[in-house]
């Protein structure tokens, strides 16, 4: 158990009379027990179904016509489809954060928000994947980004960190799928033994024989903590990759020393951000406010913070290394930043990222939920304009001024970005509806932990598959 | 460990004397390097300045991260760190940087900026790269810390004496300010300090990669003081292989992320191939300092991180101390790589270089030995050490 500090007024991390069997009953019935589902669940859902509808129509749309229909020019040759790559595989790294380093460094305060998190970044990354799969083109022909042998005598650029990406990319998807997977187990146990339905044949099936013995246990610990192991690196590698594909060119505003960690701090900041948007509505809609409690969503706050602060002093020593620098391109690069055509993106971004968030600092507002949740939405807002700053507002004026030009999306642009929201918000919201938001077994364990001797009070609420075992 | 027959108690003063051996031996050759070469006798001693001036920050910086985040593993260091980045060593450190803000000093080491001849570059940048400014920012760096360092003394040991708990929260609201500020002081600082040596160099990563070195020099010298001493009084009542563990990740994690810091600028550099960063590499590649660099990523990440990937050494004090003495070490020869071919070509070391490092360094550690004795070295306030040992047993 994490020690209190005494004058820490936060509640536990589980708060309430809870018992194993409450357990299983307030978030396993959410999946056996579908009427539990409130109307809001409805509503989200058509949303998000409706919105991935434009999704599929711009889909549509560009394979038929082509990138032209973007607003991608010259010199901009990177626009919403980048900026939006970057948004979202940022947005899924709060997921890896939470379930694998936190479980390395034994924070059990993970252990109710880890799946819905992990979920997200599954979401997440299926989202951002898109975006530079149709940027290619020709997105029937994506397997030539890998390398295998062929009749065209050609291989992939190993030196582009555009290839390093397709790998980071697919590694960092398989490994969360499978951890996400591999954590799911036990729960799907739990959900076969309460099953009555013929539901029951599939988390049969998902479950994958567990039968909760000792060894099943072992092999699960062992598995989980390598994938942890593995998850951990991804976390910066993933997202210090991205960084590459602007810092190792040599356009003003791009080649920055600082980009990697600075990306990768943005990313948790944007992640959750996300975490925290969606988490506020559900555990109330959910009635799961003892098991994600406010001491969860203090730290949350705590994280967001601190990688807040962290991008913040990557914002001002992009701007004093341009000045430092006396170079007159990364001069442009900041003036144009501040006073350019686009310069309310500059100024919204810095009110949204680095002074915003500071509100933080205060207790009370780390324990308002409605302040929270506006600061996390300016905070998305913020970390969008940010990749708006960093790709089109560099390229749009950079070495040779008879080339500049502006960039405009097109409704195209917002459609594919806003289907992506779509297509995140639908497969939340299925989420919530057919697996386990919360990792019961690990709750179980976090229960016990917190209340020795409770399994001798209460015997009878020990009996489930998920946790003991034979 | 705690198991084994106790060693006595841990005593500070023996290190006095072969402290002040070391000064007085460095002394003498930074005297015959002055005679020799007085210019390069300055270099030498911003290379020895600076090895000792990362641990001094890296102790306060350490610090005021414990402090903010209530870090539990680093209670049993906090009276180490309060020593090594302490108040009084702030002050010793600002008057040992006296030479090197002379006349003397600032053209010997910063001649580029200092006589800028008409280099538009550096003309550019005067506001920020001229004697007058460099000197009241040195000032004001140390002064900053010092006032955190201070306060953080002062309200452990306050709260010592009468411990009340409401010095814990009061640590933490201050710390965190300190920690924006020392982050933000310390890129500033390295800027003037080192980088500035070549003005037309830049590189954003710069303050992040001399933070990441100054909390490995903390934390492995922290670990080398408890390991070597775990038998002995105090630590044999805290020292658990839960305590080394926490040690060795925190090694780990930092030796990676100034891995990460290296690797991240090496191949911005490198692919970007722009005249202003070129340079610096370059340089670092000719003359045998290629070597040096590969040298440098084997001892200062290959062999520590495959070692720290053991959990049974991270577990075990007396393996972990040679694995600190490494991560320790290297912190020497990194700081040498980043200042030394800034004026050479070549990493032969020069007599001034030993001299101003064991100079600086006897100077150190003889006020590190007097300063780490004035308290006991664990606080009284904080006994989450011993409960999680006792609750381990």
């Amino acid at each position: 158990m994490v020690a209190r500090d005494p004058h820490d007024k936060n509640p536990e991390l589980l708060v309430g009379n809870y018992s194993y069997k409450r357990m299983d009953e307030d978030v396993l019935s959410l999946i056996t027990q579908q009427k539990k589902h409130p109307f809001a669940w409805y509503i989200f859902l058509g949303i998000g179904f409706m919105i991935t509808q434009i999704l599929l129509l711009s889909i549509t749309w560009l394979v038929y016509q082509g990138i032209g229909i973007w607003g991608n020019n010259q010199p901009v040759g990177w626009g919403f489809d980048i900026i939006n790559f970057v948004w979202w595989i940022g947005i899924g790294h709060a997921g890896t954060l939470i379930s694998a380093i936190l479980l390395l460094l034994r924070q059990q305060w993970r252990n109710s928000i880890n799946r819905f998190a992990e979920a997200m970044t599954i979401f997440a990354v299926m989202c951002a994947g898109l975006y530079p799969l149709l940027h290619t083109g020709r997105p029937w022909v994506a397997y030539w980004l890998f390398p295998y042998p062929n009749v065209l005598a050609m291989g992939p650029q190993f030196r582009s960190p555009l290839i390093w990406d397709v790998f980071a990319v697919t590694t960092y998807i398989t490994v969360s799928a499978l951890f996400w997977f591999i954590g799911l187990i036990p729960d799907f146990a739990t959900l076969r033994d309460r099953a009555t339905t013929k539901a029951k044949t599939v988390w049969g099936l998902l479950s994958m024989g567990w039968r909760g013995s000792s060894r099943h246990w072992l092999r699960y610990e062992q598995a989980y903590l390598i994938l942890a192991g593995l998850s951990t690196p991804l976390v910066l590698s993933v997202h210090s990759i991205v960084s590459l594909d602007f810092a190792v060119s040599i356009v003003p505003g791009w080649n920055v020393t600082l980009f990697p960690p600075y990306f990768v701090a943005g990313a948790v900041f944007a992640g959750f951000a996300m975490v925290l948007t969606f988490m506020i509505p559900i555990r109330r809609w959910y009635k799961l406010e003892g098991m994600i409690t406010m001491r969860h969503i203090d730290w949350m706050c705590k994280i967001m913070l601190a990688t807040g602060l962290i991008v913040f002093y990557g914002y001002l020593m992009e701007v004093f290394y341009a000045w430092y620098s006396a170079n007159p391109y990364e001069l442009y690069m900041a003036e144009n930043r501040l006073f350019g055509p686009y310069a309310w993106a500059f100024v919204a971004l810095w009110i949204c990222n680095g002074i915003l968030p500071l509100i933080l600092f205060f207790p009370k507002m780390r324990q308002n939920l409605k302040v929270i949740w506006i600061v996390c939405q300016f905070v998305s807002i913020g970390m969008w304009l940010e990749r708006f700053v960093i790709i089109p507002m560099s390229l749009h004026r950079d070495y040779l001024p008879s080339s500049w030009g502006m960039y405009y999306p097109t409704v195209w642009d917002f459609g594919m970005f806003l289907g992506t929201m779509g297509f995140f918000i639908m497969l939340m919201f299925l989420f919530i509806r057919f697996l386990p938001i919360i990792n019961v077994f690990e709750m179980k364990e976090l229960l016990s932990r917190m209340r020795p001797g409770r399994q001798a009070v209460e015997p009878e609420a020990a009996s489930v598959a998920g946790k003991g075992g034979e | 460990m705690t198991e084994a027959p106790s060693q006595g108690s841990l005593n500070f003063g023996k290190l006095l004397a072969p402290a002040l051996v070391m000064a007085l031996i460095g002394g003498v050759l930074c005297f015959m390097q002055y005679g020799q070469n007085a210019e390069a006798f300055y270099q030498s001693y911003l290379f020895g300045w600076t090895v000792w001036i990362v641990l001094t920050c890296g102790c306060l910086g350490v610090m005021l991260l414990s402090h903010a985040v209530r870090g539990s593993w680093s209670v049993a260091l906090m009276r180490l760190f309060e020593a090594g980045g302490g108040p009084t060593m702030l002050i010793l450190m600002g008057v040992l940087f006296l030479p090197l803000l002379m006349h003397g000093g600032m053209h010997a080491v910063y001649h580029h900026w200092v006589e800028p001849n008409g280099d538009k570059v550096v003309l550019w940048k005067q506001a920020f790269l001229n004697p007058t400014t460099f000197q009241i920012a040195t000032v004001a760096y140390f002064v900053i810390w010092l006032a955190f360092a201070a306060y953080n003394r002062g309200s452990t040991l306050r709260q010592d004496r009468t411990l009340d708990p409401t010095e814990t929260a009061k640590r933490i609201n201050i710390s965190v300010l300190g920690l924006i500020l020392f982050v933000l002081t310390v890129t500033l600082s390295q800027t003037h300090w080192t980088m500035s040596i070549d003005p037309h160099f830049f590189s954003a990563i710069w303050g992040v990669w001399f933070l990441a070195s100054m909390a490995l020099a903390a934390i492995s010298l922290g670990t080398i003081i408890v390991c070597f001493n775990a038998r002995k009084q105090p630590y044999q009542d805290v020292v658990g292989p839960k305590l080394t563990k926490d040690f060795g990740n925190m090694m780990f994690a930092f030796t990676m992320f100034w891995t990460y810091c290296t690797f991240s600028q090496f191949i911005i550099i490198w692919s970007g191939n722009l005249y202003e960063f070129t340079p610096f590499f370059y340089v670092r590649s000719n003359g045998g300092w290629a070597e040096y660099g590969a040298f440098l990523m084997f001892f200062g990440f290959f062999v520590p991180w495959m070692i720290l990937l053991s959990p049974g050494v991270k577990a075990n004090a007396d393996k972990l101390k040679w694995v600190a003495i490494i991560v320790f070490g290297m912190r020497i020869f990194d700081v040498y790589y980043l200042v030394i071919p800034f004026f050479r070509k070549t990493p032969m070391p020069m007599l001034g270089d030993v001299g101003a490092l064991l100079l600086i360094g006897g100077i150190w550690l003889a006020a590190f030995s007097a300063l780490v004795r004035k308290q006991a070295l664990l606080p009284k306030f904080d006994n989450r050490l011993q409960e999680a040992l006792a609750h381990e047993h």
